[in-house]
């Protein structure tokens, strides 16, 4: 694909036909950020996912992996309580955020 | 899994969502959004701020688009697709996935690469919707999403 230069782009922007520029996805709230070199902006890396972080204060708090809070919001839904309970114990933090 | 299509048309006025693309009442799949495609059959000059966000309800919308299939192959879509909201869907506070800051006279678009789509849930009426935060000028804006269930 296009613009796929190096693992750590998740995305591309395309603006009046042109390629300008690439997001990246944070590992824990799966959010895109664009991001621009020299740009001040600090945000972050997970060491235990190995991964980008958007910088967001949740995101860089807790360790709670993009699949595991969508895992859990289904769970939720199907209302799977084993499921829950081994997501809540490898996540404790999990049930104070709102998704 | 199947990839569809769906737009829509609505005016750009700040705080106000263009399109939706939302979870089904029952026969819910997981939603990836793989595309996003934004412009104007306007030719003028307005500059905008707008966001995809995570709603948790589809508001009131003023239509509905059936989704169209990329491969005639595929079933119907499980995805819902609103339009021009006269009430606009519950958002989740910081939910912000993308941010977009663009201009009326270049269309904009955004292509998730491949395992780094926008994931819907499966969860009752969750949701992402393309939001509107500051328009220079409000201006009929069209926009599109593609996705995989």
């Amino acid at each position: 694909m296009f613009g796929y230069k190096n693992r750590f782009e998740s995305g591309a922007i395309v603006v009046g036909g042109k390629h300008l520029g690439s997001t990246v996805q944070c590992v824990h709230c799966g959010s895109h950020e664009h991001i621009i070199p020299g740009s001040g902006r600090k945000r972050g890396h997970c060491r235990y996912c190995q991964g980008f972080l958007c910088g967001k204060k949740i995101c860089l708090q807790h360790c709670i992996p993009y699949e595991a809070r969508i895992e859990y919001e289904e769970a939720l839904f199907g209302k799977k309580d084993e499921t829950i309970k081994k997501i809540l114990n490898r996540y404790p933090a999990l049930n104070k955020l709102t998704f | 899994m199947g990839a569809y299509k769906g737009w829509g048309q609505d005016t750009s006025t700040p705080s106000t969502t263009i399109i939706q693309l939302k979870q089904p009442a029952t026969a819910l799949k997981r939603l990836k959004t793989t595309n996003i495609n934004i412009g104007s059959d306007v030719s003028a000059d307005s500059a905008f701020e707008a966001v995809i966000k995570r709603s948790t309800d589809a508001g009131t919308p003023g239509s509905s688009f059936t989704p169209t299939k990329h491969d005639p192959a595929d079933g119907a879509a499980s995805g819902v697709f609103n339009v021009a909201h006269s009430v606009e869907p519950a958002y989740t506070a910081n939910s912000e996935l993308l941010a977009i800051f663009a201009h009326q006279r270049a269309g904009f678009q955004w292509v998730a690469l491949p395992g780094h789509e926008l994931v819907i849930p499966v969860t009752n009426d969750a949701g992402i919707g393309l939001f509107i935060n500051t328009a220079a000028a409000p201006f009929n804006m069209g926009a599109s999403f593609e996705w995989e269930e």
